[in-house]
C-alpha cells in the first residue's frame, strides 16, 4: 500500500512538473491576437526590433564563433596550468544573473571602465548604449553555449583519424581543416545555433549594458517588455510568439542531439 | 638496405627495444603475443610515438629521427583502417596526394586509378560506412600505397575481416605488396598471414626480439614457447649430455640421434607422436606412460595433449585422426602410452 501511495505521489508531482512547462506556452498561444498579428508585427517599432534582434544576434554568434572556437580548441587540446580555472570561468556567464553580467560589462567596457577607458582614448570606441554594445552583451551570455559544445566535440573527436591524416602527409593546419573541423561540424553547428538562440532572447545584460533606445538597442525582448509596460498586451504577445516560434524551430533542428542523447552524437 | 631502425621507448609496463632492418621491396612481419609492443613499434616507425634516446630510424640512408609523421615518406594501413568517415572512397585515397601538394584534379585522377587497381572502380563515391569490410580494407591499402611510400607499415591489415574473405584479400594484398618497391613492415599475430605475406619474420616478446629469420627457419627451429605454439610444435628446453640424451627437467629426458651437448632446444612435431593403449613394443626409443589432459578437434585432425605420468610438468601434443581417438577411446583423464622415434626429435643449441 505504501509503495502504491508513493508512486501516486511521484506521478502527481511529475504531472505538475510537466504542466509547469506546458501551461505558460498554452497561455501565450491561447491569448494570442491571431487576427491582429500581422498588424502588430508590421508596426515600425516591431519591425525595427525584429531587424535589430537579427543583426545583433548574428553578430553575437559570429563573435562567439571567432573567439569561442579557438578557446574551445585550446581547452580541449592544449594542456596548460590553470586550464581547469579557465574552463570554470567560461561557465560564469551561464550561472551569473544577466543583469549582473550587464553591470560587469559596464564596469569593464563603460567609458570609464577598466578596458573602456583605453577603447575610448585610443580608438574612440564607445560600446555602452550602442548596437555594438548590444551585440557584445549578447555574445557574453551566449559564449558558454558555443565553447562547451565545441570543446566537447574537439575532445571526443577520434584522434587516431588525425594521426592517419598525418601519416598521409597532412600538417597540423591541414589536419584541422580537412579532418577535425569537418568531423566536429555537426556539433559545432549545434553549438552555434544554441548560442544564437541564447543571444536572440537576451534581455538582462543587454538592457543593463546597452540600454533601450529604439532602432539602436531595442531588441525584441526589450520591446516586449516595453509594450507590456505601456499596456499593449497584444503587441507584446505577437513579438513573444516570434521568439516562441524561433525556440520551437531550434528545438526541431537540435532534436536528434537532445532526444537521441549526447552520448550517441559524434 | 632500405629501412634500418632501432627503437627504444618506455610506455607504462612496456619497455620496447627492437632493432629492425628491411630491404626495399621485401616484407618483414613482426609477430608476437598481444601487448608485446608490435603496434607501438609500428607507430614509432611512423613518427607517431615519441622514442627515447638511442633510437634511430633511417630510410634509404636518410635519417628520420625528429622528422614528424607528415614529412616521412610512409604509408600506413591501420588495424581498423581509419578511413575518413566524411570523405568518399575517392577522396580518402586522394587525401594523401593532395596533402603532399598535388592539385585536386590530378589527385582525384590518380586516386581513381588506384581504386581501379584494387577493384573498386564502382565504389568510388561511396562513404566508408557504405563499404563492406573487404572494400574498406582495399580502400585503406590504396590510400597507403597512393603516395608511393618508401616505407609501408601494415598493422594487422586482415584481422578485421571475416574468415571467408580473408584468404582472397590476403592473396590480393600479397600481389599489391609485390608491385611496390617500398620496404614493408607488417604487424600480425596470425602465423598464416605472416608466412603468406612476409619474406622474413621478427618475433617480438615483451618488447624484445627473441628470434628472426625466414618463416621456414622459424617454424623448424622455434626458440620460444610462443613461437612453438604459433607453429604448433612441441618445444622442450634442456641439457644434452653428448650421448644422444636430452634431459628437460623434472627427471624427464628424451632420446635423440644427435651428439649435441650443453643447453639445447628439442622439437617434436605433433604428427610424429604416437599414442597407444598399452606399452608399445615397437622400435621407438622414447616411450612413456601419460594421462590425456585435453582433446581438441581441429578440422579433420585432433590434437591430444598428454601429460607424462612420472613428470606432470612435461606434456606433449600428439596430432591424430578422429578414427584413432575413437579406437583408443581417448578422453580427458584416459591413461595412454606415448612414443616418439629418436629420429623425430630435432635438437639445436639454445
Amino acid at each position: 500500500m505504501r509503495t502504491r501511495a508513493g508512486s501516486a505521489v511521484v506521478i502527481v508531482a511529475a504531472a505538475v512538473g510537466g504542466l509547469v512547462f506546458v501551461v505558460p506556452v498554452a497561455g501565450l498561444v491561447w491569448r494570442a491576437p491571431w487576427w491582429g498579428l500581422w498588424a502588430s508585427l508590421s508596426s515600425s517599432a516591431a519591425r525595427e526590433a525584429l531587424r535589430l534582434s537579427v543583426v545583433c544576434s548574428l553578430w553575437a554568434t559570429a563573435v562567439c564563433v571567432m573567439v569561442g572556437l579557438p578557446l574551445a580548441w585550446v581547452l580541449a587540446r592544449v594542456p596548460f596550468p590553470g586550464r581547469r580555472l579557465v574552463r570554470a570561468l567560461v561557465l560564469v556567464p551561464l550561472v551569473l544573473p544577466p543583469v549582473v553580467g550587464g553591470v560587469a560589462l559596464l564596469l569593464a567596457f563603460g567609458r570609464r571602465g577598466l578596458a573602456g577607458v583605453y577603447l575610448d582614448r585610443w580608438f574612440g570606441i564607445t560600446l555602452p548604449f550602442t548596437t555594438a554594445g548590444s551585440a557584445l552583451a549578447e555574445a557574453f551570455v551566449a559564449l558558454p553555449f558555443l565553447v562547451l559544445t565545441a570543446e566537447s566535440a574537439f575532445r571526443s573527436a577520434d584522434r587516431r583519424l588525425e594521426e592517419a591524416a598525418r601519416t598521409l602527409g597532412a600538417g597540423p593546419w591541414t589536419v584541422f581543416r580537412r579532418v577535425t573541423l569537418p568531423l566536429a561540424a555537426p556539433a559545432l553547428g549545434a553549438g552555434a545555433v544554441l548560442a544564437w538562440a541564447r543571444a536572440l532572447g537576451e534581455f538582462g545584460a543587454t538592457i543593463t549594458f546597452a540600454g533601450n533606445s529604439p532602432g539602436r538597442t531595442t531588441t525584441i525582448p526589450i520591446q516586449v517588455y516595453l509594450l507590456l509596460e505601456s499596456g499593449d498586451v497584444s503587441g507584446a504577445i505577437a513579438l513573444s510568439l516570434v521568439l516562441l516560434g524561433v525556440a520551437v524551430a531550434v528545438l526541431a533542428v537540435l532534436r536528434d542531439r537532445w532526444v537521441g542523447g549526447w552520448s550517441s552524437s559524434p | 638496405m632500405s629501412l634500418v631502425a632501432s627503437v627504444r621507448l618506455q610506455r607504462g609496463t612496456l619497455a620496447l627495444d627492437v632493432s629492425l632492418s628491411v630491404e626495399s621491396g621485401t616484407t618483414v612481419a613482426v609477430v608476437g603475443p598481444n601487448g608485446a609492443g608490435k603496434t607501438t613499434l609500428l607507430r614509432a616507425l611512423a613518427g607517431l610515438e615519441p622514442v627515447d634516446d638511442g633510437s634511430s630510424v633511417s630510410l634509404d640512408g636518410v635519417v628520420l629521427d625528429g622528422t614528424p609523421a607528415e614529412r616521412r615518406p610512409i604509408g600506413v594501413v591501420f588495424q581498423d583502417y581509419l578511413l575518413f568517415p566524411h570523405l568518399s572512397a575517392l577522396d580518402n585515397v586522394a587525401f594523401g596526394l593532395r596533402a603532399r601538394g598535388m592539385r585536386r584534379a590530378g589527385a582525384r585522377a590518380e586516386a581513381a586509378a588506384w581504386l581501379g587497381r584494387v577493384g573498386l572502380a564502382e565504389e568510388m563515391d561511396m562513404r566508408p560506412s557504405q563499404l563492406s569490410g573487404g572494400q574498406a580494407q582495399r580502400v585503406a591499402v590504396a590510400r597507403a600505397l597512393a603516395g608511393s611510400p618508401r616505407l609501408l607499415l601494415l598493422d594487422e591489415p586482415l584481422s578485421a575481416l571475416d574468415a571467408t574473405t580473408r584468404p582472397a584479400l590476403r592473396r590480393e594484398l600479397r600481389r599489391h605488396l609485390a608491385e611496390s618497391t617500398a620496404a614493408r613492415v607488417l604487424v600480425t599475430h596470425d602465423p598464416v598471414e605472416a608466412a603468406g605475406l612476409a619474406d622474413r619474420l621478427v618475433v617480438v616478446e615483451d618488447g624484445r626480439v627473441v628470434q628472426s629469420g625466414t618463416p621456414a627457419e622459424i617454424s623448424q627451429r622455434p626458440r620460444s614457447r610462443y613461437v612453438a605454439d604459433l607453429v604448433g610444435v612441441n618445444l622442450y628446453r634442456g641439457r644434452a649430455d653428448g650421448n644422444e640424451r636430452v634431459s628437460v627437467g623434472d627427471g624427464f629426458s628424451l632420446v635423440t640421434t644427435g651428439a649435441a651437448t650443453g643447453e639445447v632446444f628439442a622439437v617434436v612435431h605433433p604428427r610424429a607422436v604416437t599414442l597407444h593403449l598399452s606399452e608399445p613394443e615397437g622400435t621407438a626409443r622414447n616411450s612413456w606412460p601419460a594421462v590425456v589432459a585435453g582433446v581438441d578437434h581441429e578440422g579433420d585432425r585432433v590434437r591430444v595433449t598428454a601429460t607424462a605420468a612420472t613428470s606432470t610438468s612435461t606434456s606433449i601434443v600428439a596430432e591424430v585422426t578422429p578414427a584413432a581417438v575413437r579406437e583408443l577411446r581417448l578422453a580427458e583423464g584416459s591413461a595412454v602410452w606415448v612414443s616418439v622415434k629418436a629420429t623425430e626429435v630435432a635438437v639445436y643449441p639454445a
